[in-house]
């Protein structure tokens, strides 16, 4: 399995030098596994990828799976490429949602007002899939789970299984022990829901070989700005102990985050996952990284 | 004069357009008595108002007003992110031309519905942060502070229309033409965009393609530079700024068209617009 982050940067996209290290794009992560194919997400980060398969002729079939419809997770899509190609099908995947819908709302991205084409004119064949919370699916050659996470509106996570193998994907998503950020389920009080929405991490990263999860913000920031959906280093690095997690990747950087402030967060969440056993990496834009049964190692 | 953002459709946080920069539109123009106009609200407008909350601004004192081309994402991606916007005290006027159902007002308001932006939201509650008043352009002719405005409609293919501006202030002109696509290729059939540009100090204006990729491009609703040249020959204008670079344009390539783009210039001196440069006009 091979995973290349096209774009790791939270909330909006950063053309800043400050951000010129490790990346301004916002998500966008592309899994493979002999030739099946998943993105997830599709922040300004999937242009490039758009263009990158393009050039490598792109399978005819794509797979997207969206976390949430937050534009730092949905606005680069109207600029990927593949779209425009007629012999191209794009299938988008979220988990169920009752309203707001993901077509509805991918719609309204592209509305004349505020985008020159139309999702509907696209000339690639473009459809919008839900998956069923808690129930693994087949999809694109990947066993993929999802399951809410607390954050504003109707968020979830994923985790992808492919031969023993497996990757979590925790983004966008906010501790369980203060507020109820999510959209409530109906007839489960607050206190159980943000239990469940805690539990929901574990099981996405359950035994994962590697888990990429949000994390915005440091300790201090987050008692500041616990209303904003995002967690820290220190509740990942909680996630991973409860779920057993080999590998966590640093991602979804704060648009503020200078380059060089991370690289000293990343040197201490590595010196914080060693007593642990635990593997730290910060998610750096362009790098791709190969997942096997032996473990995981960077790619030129 | 400050350029903030530079960039046509969407930001490009990537190496190759790293020197002139890869933030969507947003030109700062400080006016005489403290007048303060921001051209276009893309990504650059988020930076250009936390430079802006140093001052003023992060007293809750400052007074803006913020000019829109028209609503596509590039040009008003910036606001919601914008830290002046979330100080109570501040007034922010947005000028521009209704181009959703119900007007500027509910065009924005769609920006930031919870589904897609959960932000407080400073647009409906009056007791969440800057004051902000819509302003829908219907007389082409308006005064901001002690500056003239002019906006008129600009042809885009078969897209809708978007404003254009030009500035007075004292003796001092600008004209900010962006995401316009002429009829024939040629700025001569717009009588608009001529007297916009009319003897311009300054005339920022698209310059999305490049000469050769124009055909493949009708109806994108943007221009070329050499149009955005012929339009600063034809109205006698002292500089163009070219502007709205094409996402995919390198710093290589915008380097190698100013000299191509000077070249054809008979009259103004025409350069290439780079975030972070800032005039003395």
């Amino acid at each position: 399995m091979e995973l290349t982050f096209w774009g790791v940067r939270g909330s909006f996209p950063v053309a800043r030098p400050h951000a010129r290290r490790f990346g301004g794009n916002t998500p966008c992560v592309q899994v493979t596994a002999e030739g099946n194919h998943v993105v997830i997400d599709a922040g300004t980060g999937i242009r490039r990828l758009g263009q990158r398969l393009l050039s490598q002729g792109c399978p005819r079939d794509l797979t997207l799976l969206i976390s949430h419809p937050h534009w730092d997770h949905i606005q680069g899509f109207p600029y990927f490429e593949p779209a425009y190609e007629p012999d191209i099908e794009i299938s988008i995947f979220s988990i169920l949602r009752d309203e707001d819908k993901l077509e509805t709302l991918f719609s309204g991205q592209q509305h004349v007002a505020f985008f020159p084409t139309p999702l509907e004119q696209l000339p690639s064949k473009v459809r919008f899939l839900e998956l069923e919370e808690g129930r693994p699916q087949d999809v694109a050659g990947f066993q993929i789970l999802t399951h809410r996470l607390n954050h504003p509106g109707v968020s979830s996570g994923y985790r992808l299984e492919r031969d023993g193998l497996v990757l979590a994907y925790v983004c966008d998503v906010a501790p369980s022990r203060d507020v109820l950020l999510a959209d409530p389920r109906p007839g489960v009080s607050e206190e159980a829901f943000l239990q469940e929405l805690f539990e929901n991490q574990v099981r996405l990263a359950e035994g994962a070989d590697l888990v990429i999860y949000d994390t915005f913000f440091t300790p201090a920031e987050y008692a500041e700005r616990r209303h904003w959906g995002h967690s820290t280093l220190e509740d990942g690095l909680e996630i991973c102990r409860l779920a057993g997690a080999d590998h966590l990747f640093m991602f979804h950087h704060n648009p503020e985050r200078r380059d060089e402030e991370l690289a000293i967060l990343y040197e201490e969440a590595r010196r914080m996952g060693e007593s642990q056993g635990l593997n730290v990496h910060v998610a750096c834009e362009g790098q791709t990284w190969k997942l096997e049964r032996g473990g995981l190692t960077a790619c030129e | 004069m400050t350029f903030w953002g530079v960039r046509g459709s969407i930001p490009t946080p990537d190496e190759p357009q790293a020197r002139y920069g890869g933030n969507t539109p947003c030109v700062l123009l400080s006016c005489s008595e403290g007048t303060l106009i921001s051209l276009d609200g893309g990504m650059g407008f988020r930076w250009m108002t936390a430079d802006l909350m140093a001052g003023k601004a992060g007293r809750g004192e400052e007074r803006l007003h913020l000019m829109l081309a028209h609503c596509h994402w590039d040009h008003i991606q910036g606001i919601p992110f914008s830290p002046m916007m979330y100080v109570a005290g501040n007034r922010v006027t947005i000028h521009g031309r209704q181009s959703f159902e119900g007007g500027l007002k509910e065009t924005l308001l769609h920006q930031v519905n919870p589904s897609y932006c959960p932000v407080p939201n400073f647009f409906l509650l009056r007791d969440v942060g800057a004051t902000v008043e819509f302003h829908e352009i219907t007389d082409p002719v308006f005064h901001v502070g002690p500056v003239r405005v002019t906006s008129l409609e600009l042809p885009r293919g078969n897209r809708l229309a978007c404003s254009g501006y030009r500035f007075e202030d004292q003796d001092v002109t600008v004209a900010y033409l962006t995401d316009v696509e002429y009829p024939l290729g040629d700025p001569g059939t717009t009588s608009a965009a001529l007297e916009l540009a009319r003897g311009a100090d300054l005339l920022i204006h698209d310059a999305q393609f490049l000469p050769e990729e124009v055909q493949e491009r009708v109806n994108w609703g943007h221009s070329t530079w050499r149009q955005a040249v012929e339009l600063g020959n034809m109205a006698g204008c002292r500089r163009v700024a070219l502007f709205h670079h094409d996402p995919g344009r390198t710093d290589d390539q915008l380097d190698a068209l100013e000299v191509e783009a000077a070249r054809l210039a008979r009259g103004p001196e025409v350069f290439v617009a780079r975030e972070g440069l800032a005039l003395d006009l």
